[in-house]
């Protein structure tokens, strides 16, 4: 199994980093450089840690365990309203994010209100496509418990669910509830704020390491970042693109932000060393992304082998 | 009345009052109403649901007139001109352009910084009638701002409205459904009690 690894460091000989990795059969998935600092974001085999960290050791830098690297998370909030943006919910993304994960925020178009809340079946399509949903939702217990599970009660997803009141247990439908969080109209930074927020990242990793394992028991025909070293290797398209990060990884795959009718043919005809091509361990999918691609891996269970 | 001397933010959660107060300080600090509202009681009923907001309004600041921010003279009689001396630049723009409107912009000229000159056949009409012409009104600002305010605070699903609004005091109230007499009951009520010992 390989484990989500974030490195941070000075500049000077971090390539011996990224050997390392290389060499151990793990993956780089983002380098950035911050004047003298790096920040490396990587997939490390579990049992190699130990020489990791020895390196890390050796110059001087920080290696710490992000459970969010390489996850695709969306942040929902009720609209794009004032009430919701840019506090809280984009606090709550930005947030993730430097824990390494790839979040997007969106606003529903009717999500508002009690009785009148409501998701639409293209709003669902969409967030089904990532790794877990975080609705970022109010203050009152009563609307919480007894009136938002409409908006996530049919999602395949795992929901985490931020609001105001500290609740026994999650809402109904809901895989976790994370208390302090609710409507808040200025920057998340008091004390207090930072200690939700943290508990937030915390759910949302126990929640993706819970379905890592779930995924572990019927392993995936090939590792997600293992088709993102492919795909920049035999598309030099997607080096041109001007995205943040080309290659979204997901728990079970990856969105490719190329156009899914030009792309489609290309991207399935990926070859990997072992001979077999990429139509045949995934399936290509349109993404409700623009136009974009979406490759779900599929399990051993279906193909019969692992590469 | 001293700023936000009464400040009540009133609900059967507790929790989700003590939030709801702090987004409400948030969005007065960020529209600059803290010292404009005197008294300010808000109850929330989510189980209902139901949203009301009683404020009263602080007397404000008057009206900026144009004799306020100039002096206004005609010079000699043979001179068919109003001329304006400055003493406060701050609404220049404004003036200038309620002046240009009025007068048309061939007659209206700034030789310098602090002076502008409206040449105009009946120059003495001209003078007392400009002198009394409405510049800014900051109560208007205050209330186009109070409006914004109410919108950001109100949850946003509750679409029906019912305000009552006068210059020194704002009731309202709103909700998804209709909005129900005795709501606008409570409301009055609220505001009587807010309105004692004034």
């Amino acid at each position: 199994m390989l484990e989500p690894i974030m490195y941070e460091g000075g500049v000077f000989k971090h390539n011996l980093v990224i050997e390392l990795i290389e060499d151990l059969g793990g993956y780089v998935l983002q380098t950035n450089f911050m004047q003298t600092e790096v920040m490396i974001q990587m997939l490390c085999p579990h049992e190699d840690i130990s020489m990791l960290e020895d390196l890390a050791k050796e110059l001087r830098a920080k290696i710490t365990r992000a459970p969010l690297t390489g996850t695709d998370i969306i942040v929902i909030a009720p609209t794009l309203a004032y009430h919701h943006l840019p506090h809280h919910s984009c606090d709550v993304a930005e947030y993730m994010r430097r824990f390494g994960a790839n979040t997007t925020l969106i606003g529903l178009a009717r999500g508002v209100g009690r009785r009148v809340a409501q998701i639409s079946a293209k709003e669902r399509a969409l967030i089904n496509e990532h790794d877990i949903a975080v609705f970022t939702l109010g203050n009152f217990e009563d609307c919480l418990i007894n009136k938002k599970y409409v908006l996530y009660k049919d999602l395949d997803v795992p929901c985490i669910i931020t609001g105001t009141p500290e609740l026994q247990k999650p809402p109904v439908y809901a895989t976790d509830y994370v208390g302090h969080l609710g409507r808040i109209a200025h920057r998340l930074k008091g004390e207090s704020e930072l200690d939700a927020l943290d508990r937030l990242v915390e759910t949302v990793g126990k929640t993706l390491d819970e379905h890592r394992v779930e995924i572990s028991k019927d392993p995936l025909t090939t590792q997600p970042a293992r088709i993102m070293k492919e795909i920049k290797e035999q598309i030099p398209k997607i080096n041109e693109s001007l995205s943040p990060s080309p290659i979204t990884l997901q728990l079970m795959g990856a969105r490719v932000k190329l156009s899914y009718p030009q792309y489609k043919e290309a991207i399935e005809n990926i070859t990997f060393e072992e001979g077999v091509t990429l139509r045949e361990i995934a399936t290509v999918l349109p993404s409700g992304v623009r136009d974009y691609i979406l490759i779900r891996i599929l399990p051993k269970s279906v193909t019969g082998f692992v590469i | 009345m001293k700023p936000l001397e009464v400040f009540r933010v009133e609900s059967p959660d507790r929790a989700g009052a003590e939030s709801y107060e702090s987004v409400i300080r948030d969005v007065l600090a960020d529209l600059e109403l803290t010292t404009v509202l005197g008294r300010l009681w808000i109850w929330i009923d989510p189980s209902e649901p139901v949203f009301i907001f009683c404020a009263l309004i602080r007397t404000g600041i008057p009206p900026v007139y144009v004799k306020d921010m100039a002096d206004i003279s005609t010079g000699a009689p043979s001179v068919k001109q109003v001329e304006l001396k400055l003493t406060n630049e701050e609404h220049v723009s404004t003036l200038l352009n309620i002046l240009w409107i009025e007068y048309g912009r061939e007659n209206v000229s700034q030789p310098e910084k602090k002076v502008i000159t409206i040449d105009t056949e009946d120059k003495d009409e001209v003078a007392e009638k400009l002198a009394d012409v409405v510049i800014a009104d900051p109560r208007r600002e205050i209330e186009s701002r109070l409006a914004d305010a109410l919108l950001r605070i109100t949850p946003e699903g509750f679409r029906v409205r019912h305000h009552v609004s006068t210059g020194s005091e704002m009731l309202f109230v709103a909700s998804e459904d209709s909005i129900k007499p005795e709501w606008i009951k409570k409301a009055e009520d609220i505001m009587d009690q807010l309105k004692e010992d004034l």
